[in-house]
């Protein structure tokens, strides 16, 4: 059973979000994609890092008998709690953007369903770790808040609330993220899943909220391919997705004036992150979700270091 | 500017197909939902004004690029001035040539023609033109050249009729290529619409010819064969008795095409009728008619045949006046030898009542202006010298319209002769000639001008008898140059000179008319001289007066004079007599007698139809039109469907299409310039982004 688990992990690692939509479960679209993305850091030069044994203490009153490790007694009659990395009790709260530009994707696959695959993926990767998982949902406002935990049946939770998630209103990043950091007791990992599309200035006094309150942020920068490089061709007609204004341009002519704006947009945001210490990550609808995880991964390991 | 193929215009829409094209493509552009516009809204405006006007330019550019393709396939042109071409392919620009002379008064042949007329009226399309021409001798257009046919047809049945003149076609072809030359269409037609009666036609005196873009479509109305007698002219000859004349008419009656049928001619003088005569009808017949006992005063009348189907032409007007004898005087000298001197004059003239002049022997001593006026003639037989008064009533004499014949004799003296005619400038007396002494033989006449009317009756019968006469004496004068010399002797010297003066004139007879210088009145030649000299100078003889319909009628007398005409028709009209005296009347159309007083003269003529036209006999219209358009050459024939069709000869002469070629390929060149520029700075500007 266990083998077949993995066989099948390994498929679906690496695959292309499209073919990922057409999982409807978010549970076992997230558990494909994690399996199959842990099966593959044995190969890779990071293995070892996160779910490994750390250390033994000794069982003290409160823990979970769950934990002790019976072997060990039986070899030297005291119970010793097995201890691991994941034990170190990161929280990872995942914000995820629901306005109504994230419905935009040119393609199978919009922002918002490989913000949703992303965000359930990180859910189960961060309770595999045993770390507490919560997940803020906001476009203008913040609308909706799971609290942090790690437990199974709290991914559940999550996961069923992700896959019955819409889109909301038009994108505003400054207030929810003032709300939601003035919100966050327990420093720990944010992942920002959004378009980002509104005031940069706003993002960037959100983002500087969340770091002054000393929480680790990784941002994921989603995007349409049709977005990052405005593919469009001859005339068309652009309907703002969430203010409903509409513009008729030349593609080809209006192509370089939004690739400079876009250029200009990210660098400076790129560069305000680079200053914060915030990981910014572009991620395009049509990457697989593994370099999101690994960019995940990759920043907690830092941060237990 | 005009176009040979107009219909191409049609396909100007495609001009409108780069609109069409934008529109139908903003129409399909696609609504596309977007994430956000927040990158696009700073989009630069001046780039999306300039792109805009870009865009203008080269949309004006392909519509230009279209329409000069359409215009060119239109195959444009100029229209030039002596190629008016076609603007409704198809259309006729039509002129109708209605014969209206007297000819087509035979039968209906006149309301024929109007029919002919009005079918071909009725049978014009909205676009052709028409005009209508009357023509007779002269032409007259009626309507100008447009498609208002209503209005032709009501200037062919109000004022189309027939006229009294004769025809000429020539001048008729000629106006009807004049009204052509403003034609709209390029076919054009010459209607001829005529009896084609042969007499009208003329050649051409200028050679012209008609141009062959014109074509002449012959109408022939009525048979060429037709039957008519007509009175062809007529002849009087008076004959006088004292105050009393005998007249006689010749009457020359043609008749063509007609049995030898019976037929009657009679004479009508002063509203009565004053004889007939009955004759078998031939091709030519003489008739005459004689009245005697006719006193002085004005006679008119016709002759008139039994009405055929052409009624003008049976009917011939005269008018005559007899007038009162003429009066002779002879003046002769008082010192001289009276009897001597003028016997043989006096002789001459037959003195009794019933003679033919009147003659009256008078001395010089009477000579006066008041007596001169008396007479139609004076002879001067060989004068002495005559005083100032004497010599001035002679000069005012002739100047009014008085003969003198002035003759030298023994009493002659060079100095005195001269000083009589010298007035005259008639030459100048240089000296008493005896032949003898230059000759040997005495002098006779040796150069006469028989076409003179004194010596015209001697060049058929009596020539040789002028020659015998033999003078031994006579006045050498020298004559002006403006004098003409009548007869010469064989010495080379003038026997008679003539000298207009005023509106008379002076005959100098360098020898005598006695037999003191010659042996000339016993010859036979004396007495018919005298009286040819006496018919050529007395003024006042029986005179008949007859014009033709159309010819101007003068009228001679004193400024200011007023005339009044009566017409036939009784209508009166007035003439003014000019400064010098002088007026026409214009208006002979119609044939009869006209009636003219100025308060003191009365003067009769009469106006009869030009007979050529009644010799209806017809001539192929395909003379006519051969004698204006020359048949085609092969080659003239190309050159001809090149002219006819100006429209397409104007285009391949002028080839607009090529300026417009040239044109295009500018524009294109323009276009793919502005095109590709624009293309070039946008991927320049990608790459710089």
């Amino acid at each position: 059973m266990n083998n077949a688990t993995n066989q099948r992990s390994a498929a679906t690692r690496f695959i292309a979000p499209e073919v990922l939509s057409r999982i409807a479960n978010l549970e076992l679209l997230s558990r494909g994609v994690v399996e199959g993305f842990v099966s593959g850091l044995h190969k890779s030069p990071y293995k070892g890092f996160s779910v490994e044994f750390l250390e033994y203490r000794p069982y003290t009153h409160g823990d979970d008998p769950m934990h002790i490790d019976w072997k060990l007694y039986l070899r030297s009659d005291r119970l010793f709690i097995k201890q691991f990395e994941d034990e170190t009790n990161t929280s990872c709260r995942i914000l995820l953007d629901v306005s109504q530009s994230m419905a935009y994707g040119a393609k199978t696959v919009t922002k918002f369903d490989y913000a949703r695959f992303l965000a359930a993926s990180l859910a189960y990767f961060v309770v595999r770790q045993r770390d507490g998982i919560g997940i803020s949902l906001f476009d203008n406002k913040l609308r909706e808040t799971i609290p942090v935990k790690s437990t199974r049946g709290h991914l559940h939770n999550i996961l069923n609330r992700l896959e019955q998630l819409e889109t909301g209103e038009a994108t505003q990043l400054g207030k929810p993220f003032h709300e939601l950091a003035d919100s966050f007791k327990k420093r720990g990992f944010i992942v920002i899943l959004s378009d980002l599309l509104g005031d940069p200035d706003q993002l960037i006094e959100g983002l500087r909220h969340f770091r002054f309150n000393g929480n680790d942020v990784i941002l994921f920068h989603i995007m349409d391919a049709f977005e990052t490089n405005f593919q469009f061709k001859d005339i068309v007609e652009l309907e703002d997705m969430e203010t409903g204004e509409k513009l008729l341009l030349v593609a080809e002519e209006a192509k370089m004036i939004y690739e400079e704006n876009l250029s200009r947009f990210r660098e400076k945001i790129e560069k305000e992150c680079g200053l914060l210490g915030i990981d910014y990550n572009l991620l395009e609808t049509d990457k697989p979700l593994d370099f999101a995880l690994f960019k995940y991964l990759s920043r907690r390991s830092a941060r237990i270091k | 500017m005009s176009f040979l193929n107009p219909y191409f215009f049609f396909a100007a829409a495609v001009a409108l197909l780069p609109i069409l094209i934008h529109l139908i493509r903003k129409l399909k552009v696609r609504k596309i939902p977007f994430g956000s516009l927040m990158f696009l809204r700073e989009m630069p405006k001046e780039m999306v004004r300039k792109r805009r006007i870009q865009d203008l330019i080269l949309l004006l550019l392909r519509i230009a690029i279209l329409a000069f393709l359409v215009l060119m396939f239109a195959r444009p042109y100029f229209i030039e001035s002596n190629a008016v071409v076609s603007i409704n392919e198809g259309s006729k620009s039509r002129v109708i040539l209605l014969d209206n002379s007297y000819s087509m008064q035979f039968g209906n042949y006149m309301s024929m023609a109007r029919n002919e007329a009005t079918k071909y009226i009725d049978q014009s399309d909205a676009n052709d033109e028409i005009a209508l021409v009357v023509f007779s001798d002269t032409p007259e257009q009626l309507s100008e050249l447009n498609n208002g046919f209503a209005t032709h047809k009501a200037i062919l049945n109000d004022r189309v009729t027939a006229s009294f003149q004769t025809t000429d076609y020539y001048k008729a072809l000629k106006l009807g290529h004049e009204i052509l030359k403003s034609a709209r269409h390029a076919s054009r037609e010459i209607l001829l619409i005529s009896d084609f009666q042969g007499s009208g036609w003329q050649p051409s005196p200028d050679n012209w010819q008609l141009p062959r873009n014109v074509s002449i479509v012959p109408v022939v109305v009525g048979s060429p064969d037709r039957d008519n007698s007509y009175i062809d002219g007529h002849e009087l000859s008076w004959q006088r008795n004292a105050d009393k004349v005998a007249v006689q008419y010749g009457v020359r009656v043609k008749s063509q095409n007609n049995s030898a049928s019976e037929t009657a001619l009679q004479l009508w003088r002063n509203d009565l009728q004053q004889d007939q005569q009955r004759f078998l009808r031939g091709e030519t017949n003489q008739m005459f008619f004689q009245e005697r006992g006719l006193a002085e005063g004005l006679y008119q009348g016709f002759f008139t045949l039994q009405t055929d189907q052409l009624a003008v032409d049976d009917r011939h007007y005269f008018s005559y006046q007899v007038e009162k004898r003429p009066a002779i005087l002879c003046l002769e000298d008082r010192a001289g030898r009276t009897a001597s001197n003028t016997f043989f004059l006096r002789s001459s003239f037959d003195l009794t009542e019933s003679a033919v002049y009147s003659f009256t022997g008078k001395r010089i001593s009477a000579l006066g202006l008041a007596e001169l006026r008396r007479h139609g003639m004076v002879f001067l037989a060989n004068p002495g010298r005559l005083n100032g008064s004497q010599r001035q009533a002679l000069l005012n004499y002739v100047e009014a319209g008085g003969t003198v014949l002035l003759s030298a004799g023994s009493r002659t003296n060079t100095e005195n002769f001269s000083e009589i005619f010298a007035p005259f400038s008639a030459g100048q007396a240089e000296a008493i000639v005896q032949v003898r002494e230059i000759q040997s033989l005495r002098a006779i006449l040796a150069e006469v001008s028989f076409q003179h009317p004194i010596f015209e009756v001697f060049a058929a019968n009596g020539a040789n008898e002028l020659f015998s006469p033999k003078f031994s004496t006579y006045l050498k004068v020298l004559p002006d140059s403006s004098a003409t010399v009548l007869a010469r002797f064989d010495t080379g010297d003038p026997a008679l000179l003539e000298k207009s003066y005023g509106n008379g004139k002076l005959l100098i007879f360098t020898t005598s008319l006695n037999t003191d210088w010659g042996d000339f009145p016993v010859n036979e030649v004396y007495l018919p001289f005298l009286y040819q000299v006496a018919r050529y100078g007395v003024k006042s003889q029986n005179v008949q007066e007859s014009y033709l319909v159309g010819e101007p009628v003068l009228f001679q007398g004193n400024p200011g004079d007023e005339w009044q005409i009566t017409t036939p028709n009784n209508e009166r009209k007035t003439l003014s007599a000019d400064e010098s005296g002088l007026t026409f009347f214009r208006e002979t159309i119609q044939p009869g007698n006209y009636l003219a007083n100025d308060g003191e003269e009365q003067r009769i003529f009469s106006v009869n139809v030009d007979v050529r036209e009644s010799d209806l006999t017809a001539k192929d219209p395909q003379e006519i039109i051969a004698a204006v358009q020359s048949p085609l050459s092969e080659n003239e024939k190309v050159a001809l469907q090149e002219t006819v069709n100006t429209a397409e000869s104007a285009e391949s002469r002028q080839k607009v299409w090529r300026y417009l070629l040239i044109l295009i390929v500018v524009l294109f060149l323009a276009e793919t310039y502005l095109a590709s520029r624009s293309t070039v700075q946008m991927s320049s500007k990608r790459k710089d982004s």
